[in-house]
């Protein structure tokens, strides 16, 4: 008896860059935002639905702490964000997982709260994983301020003058959260409740509409309570140094698994950034338009860049070659000799893989995708999946085998049985359920270890299926050796998804969780990344972007690679 | 001490349960099944921490056993349990549920599978349950005649 053969699915195009290239941890760790993003195709569905925003309910006292109801009416449904803020001390405030308060902690509530949810809300929320939610919250989420800039703002604003530019710079938000939650946790909806709505089907779009309206929040607390302070000689926040404040982000392991437990779904988002790129380079004419774009973004990505600055020194030395690779890039545009010939997309893409690094390489893509909307945005619509990992069991072994030769090669290659090949193992922490990345041998828990060592358990089925000598079915297979069921049902899976998985080996002594999260969170659309160590990074979500007011005019999605105004404080 | 009743989201069955079973011996792949399993006891309306616990101690206190042999005896397929002891429920589901898979893909006649001496039947139910309606994959329509045999 035997099965047919799972076909890969024929994506890999000419002219699209291969798995082989783009699903290493090195390049998918130089990753930048692009057009296809979540955050952009956020506001992008914002601007075009004309979606309306409301402040429902504003009960905070001088010092900007109670109880707020903002919403958001999209042209089917109507979502809220429900804060409370809380005055904490300042020994408390810690962006670790291991806190129990913070400035703000909310929840988006799906349609509008009624004065019982709130009062259950309120009891709940400020508690964050010791409180228990219902599928009426889609997502729970908490922050804590940037004390230095959120004083600093409320304090000019209150004297009439604007907050110092440099300083406003420097951090890029009054809050920063520490983490969002989705997906059913803690009682929270099921992500299959929201699946199949068209404005929230989008891979983490509720929790980017979360921070969103969080973003909005922030900018009108500190206002307030400057006008609190000031009274009339308050004023608001000039409106281009709103848009520039973000929302702060501290990402650490827990994402890291997302990536490995989600194979399918990371083909889609790869796929749909790689079509894209394959568009943008086959086009063999040019539009004077479309140079005029990519002048421009180049241009902004240049400011954006000069004006990242991080304390690690591996990440400025980075930087600093990315500003290298930038000026090469303005210095080949330049040339008009350059600008005559065809097929001039594919030429900048060809030079930058020649001579760029890779985080040179990636923001180039990036800006390829930034100047060709009307090719790219499309794309957005496919960037999540319902297929889930399936068990053939109908399939041969040989079969079984021939699949692991055909599409894991760079996991057979890899020597696991030089202990240094998987030194690391992920596990989950018995006190916060949150994922870690332990060393094998020297902390306890190996024996827990989560099944995301990918290459390591397919060169061990190799071995097992190479010590098998019936050419059985699969299914008896996996009867007789269940500890197999895993990664055989992932391996008969992933071969119709060529982007689906990591192609480098996640256990090695060497390996660097923080290039899957800044892969993630490109995807994400976040800037500026800041890691901290090779376990967590500081982002900005949502700097640049429009406010709720800011949606005129068809330059609202240009908002890609912000760098600060060109404002002097008063 | 009764304990306070607490309403989990699918997400948390899934992450709970399958934890649970492999804290009771359960192979990652077969965990996952039996979180699915869970998955579509509570979406029908039960408790699937009441049901299954007592499944998952059978395998902890090592009452049951995930060892089986599967023979072809005329028009049936047979699993028994092997070693003396009863055969877990979370080892003969996923095998019912490949069983039917593999059938299906030589054949759409009715067929019997006979599951000897198992635990707690009614995880059988909730396994095919979970596949049939699609919890973790697509099984189409399955023609088949199941009997349990405690």
């Amino acid at each position: 008896m035997k099965a047919e053969m799972p076909e890969p699915t024929h994506v890999v195009s000419k002219g699209m860059r291969s798995p082989e290239k783009v699903m290493r941890l090195s390049r998918m760790g130089s990753s930048f935002q692009t057009r296809l993003s979540f955050m952009r195709s956020l506001t992008r569905r914002i601007s075009k639905e004309k979606w309306k925003f409301e402040k429902l309910r504003f009960e905070v006292d001088e010092k900007g702490y109670g109880t707020s109801v903002y919403v958001v009416h999209t042209p089917e449904r109507t979502y809220s964000l429900i804060t409370f803020t809380n005055e904490i001390a300042p020994e408390q405030r810690t962006d670790r997982v291991v806190a129990e308060v913070w400035d703000a902690t909310f929840n988006l509530f799906d349609g509008i709260p009624t004065e019982a949810d709130i009062k259950r809300l309120s009891e709940n929320t400020p508690k964050q994983e010791a409180g228990r939610f219902s599928p009426s919250e889609l997502v729970l989420a908490r922050a804590n301020k940037s004390l230095r800039l959120f004083e600093h703002v409320a304090s000019r604003l209150s004297e009439g003058k604007q907050p110092d530019i440099e300083l406003l710079a420097s951090v890029g938000y009054l809050m920063r959260t520490t983490a969002v939650y989705g997906s059913g946790k803690f009682g929270c909806a099921d992500r299959e409740k929201i699946s199949n709505r068209s404005e929230t089907r989008g891979s983490f779009q509720v929790e980017l509409l979360t921070v969103y309206l969080f973003r909005w929040f922030t900018i009108e607390l500190v206002e307030y309570v400057a006008r609190q302070r000031g009274g009339r000689k308050a004023v608001s926040l000039n409106p281009e140094i709103s848009k520039f404040l973000g929302i702060g982000n501290a990402t650490g392991l827990g994402m890291a698994p997302f990536l490995i437990k989600h194979p399918v779904l990371i083909h889609k988002w790869v796929l749909a950034r790689e079509t894209a790129l394959s568009r943008v380079v086959a086009l063999e004419s040019h539009t004077p338009e479309s140079l005029s774009l990519f002048r421009k973004f180049m241009f902004q990505a240049t400011q954006h860049i000069a004006e990242w600055n991080v304390e690690d020194e591996q990440q400025t030395s980075r930087i600093i070659k990315t500003r290298e690779d930038l000026k090469q890039l303005s210095n080949w545009f330049a040339n008009e000799e350059n600008i005559k010939q065809p097929l001039i997309w594919e030429r900048i893409l060809r030079f930058a893989e020649a001579n760029f690094s890779l985080e040179g390489q990636e923001l180039t893509v990036s800006l390829l995708l930034e100047s060709h909307g009307k090719l790219v945005d499309e794309l957005a619509d496919d960037m999540q999946t319902s297929t889930g990992i399936e068990l053939e069991p109908s399939m041969s072994l040989n079969q079984l085998e021939e699949l692991l030769q055909k599409s894991f090669n760079w996991a057979l290659e890899i020597d696991f049985d030089d202990p240094e090949k998987q030194r690391r193992f992920w596990y989950y922490s018995e006190e916060k359920l949150e994922p870690r990345f332990g060393d094998r041998y020297a902390d306890p828990g190996a024996e827990q270890e989560m099944p995301l060592a990918v290459g390591r358990d397919v060169f061990l089925l190799n071995k097992k299926i190479k010590s098998v000598t019936d050419d059985i079915s699969v299914g008896t297979f996996v009867q007789n050796h269940p500890e197999f069921r895993n990664i055989v049902r992932r391996v008969q899976t992933v071969v119709r998804f060529p982007y689906a998985e990591i192609r480098d080996n996640i256990v090695d002594a060497e390996m660097r969780p923080i290039d899957l999260l800044r892969f993630k969170l490109a995807f994400f659309g976040a800037s500026k990344f800041d890691p901290k160590s090779e376990l967590w990074t500081r982002i900005t979500l949502f700097q640049g972007a429009p406010l709720p007011d800011q949606f005129v005019g068809n330059d609202s999605d240009e908002w890609a690679f912000p760098f600060c105004p060109d404002i002097v404080a008063a | 001490m009764k304990s306070p009743e607490i309403v989990l989201s699918l997400n948390e069955i899934m992450f709970y349960f399958t934890r649970a079973a492999v804290g009771a011996g359960l192979s990652f792949g077969l965990a996952e099944d039996f979180g699915r399993s869970s998955i579509w006891i509570g979406a029908s309306g039960l408790d699937p921490a009441r049901i299954t616990s007592k499944t998952l101690k059978s395998l902890d206190e090592a009452q049951s056993s995930l060892c089986a042999s599967q023979t072809e005896i005329g028009a049936e397929t047979v699993l028994t349990p092997s070693g003396g002891k009863q055969l877990s429920a979370l080892f003969a589901g996923p095998s019912v549920c490949d069983w039917i898979l593999e059938r299906k893909a030589v054949s759409d006649k009715t067929q019997h599978f006979v599951i000897e001496q198992v635990d707690h039947p009614f995880l059988i139910a909730a396994a095919v349950g979970a596949l049939k309606s699609g919890i973790g994959r697509s099984a189409g329509r399955i023609p088949v005649a199941l009997s349990v045999m405690c």
